[in-house]
């Protein structure tokens, strides 16, 4: 195989590097592809090899990200989700956006949790008033308050913990579909 | 005068991406080809891909099944991947292809109304 410049060889040792997470032989694949690239290009005189790659890592993000996202897309898991947004998010408002969905996510799961304990312990579970506070959850015994939902608590916090979950799963796969479209490979303008 | 010459590219630039999977799956309708002859025929064309940005999309389409690779050795020179489509992929591209000439019959429909 013809020899690169220097600067390539770089470039290809450090995708190499960056794609690291793939299987070994996809990173590979990838890697020999984008070699012959280069190895015709330069065979034919071109200087600028390498401008139309960007950085490596750069490089590298547009397979890993679009796979990430794609596979979490079909796998419907709202955890591989977060962690498909979060891989090429390089904004801090991506970051904001996905904890704030996990965190409602992590609420529904909670309010799940409290309609089943609710069955077994109506006593210490719901809504409590008491004096100028309101706590939802599960209080300690002998804390002072009233619990002022009854069993109506039940189908409240089954119907809000699932609007909470399913709400923030769609909310995650619009995200990851948007940033799907915009990580896709893009023509030079 | 300025921003509008560059609102224009940037629609331009959104419309080539838009269009690029379609033309890469049309380009291997006939014949399995590899990704800079791939590049290369798409630019003669006048589509103005960027070369790095074919592989990632290549990747994905090999991922999706709908189109399948195979080393080649031409026994002079060196070795290339050449991507073939897959039954899928050609089931895909006359989807793409059907969907493409709706949409720019429209759109010519829509351009007469002006004239």
């Amino acid at each position: 195989m013809s020899e690169l410049p220097r600067e390539a060889e770089f470039f290809l040792r450090d995708l190499e590097r960056c794609l690291s997470t793939l299987p070994e032989g996809e990173r590979r694949d990838i890697v020999a592809e984008i070699r012959s690239h280069l190895v015709d290009r330069a065979g034919q005189g071109a200087t600028e090899l390498l401008r139309s790659f960007g950085t490596a890592e750069a490089y590298a993000a547009a397979f890993l990200e679009e796979r990430a996202l794609t596979r979490a897309l079909a796998a419907r898991s709202s955890w591989g989700l977060c962690r498909a947004l979060l891989r090429g998010a390089r904004r801090l408002g991506w970051w904001y956006a996905v904890a704030a969905l996990g965190l409602v996510q992590l609420l529904g799961v909670v309010l799940l949790g409290l309609a089943v304990a609710k069955l077994f312990l109506p006593e210490r579970v719901g809504l409590f008033v008491g004096g100028s506070s309101l706590t939802l959850g599960m209080r300690d015994e002998g804390t002072t308050g009233t619990e002022v939902l009854g069993l109506w608590a039940v189908p409240l916090f089954f119907a809000i913990g699932f609007l909470a979950l399913w709400s923030a799963r769609f909310l995650l796969r619009l995200l990851a579909s948007w940033r799907l479209s915009r990580v896709r490979p893009r023509l030079a303008p | 005068m300025q921003d509008i010459l560059q609102d224009v590219e940037t629609w331009r630039t959104q419309l080539r991406k838009g269009s690029l999977e379609l033309a890469v799956l049309l380009s291997l309708r006939e014949t399995p080809r590899y990704g800079l002859e791939l590049a290369d025929r798409l630019n003669a064309r006048g589509l103005g891909v960027s070369e790095g940005s074919i592989y990632p999309l290549l990747s994905r389409l090999r991922n999706e099944g709908k189109v399948e690779t195979e080393w080649v050795d031409p026994g002079a020179g060196h070795s290339h991947k050449y991507y073939r489509l897959t039954r899928r992929g050609r089931s895909s591209c006359q989807s793409m292809l059907e969907a493409w000439r709706d949409f720019a019959a429209a759109l010519e429909r829509v351009i007469g109304d002006g004239e």
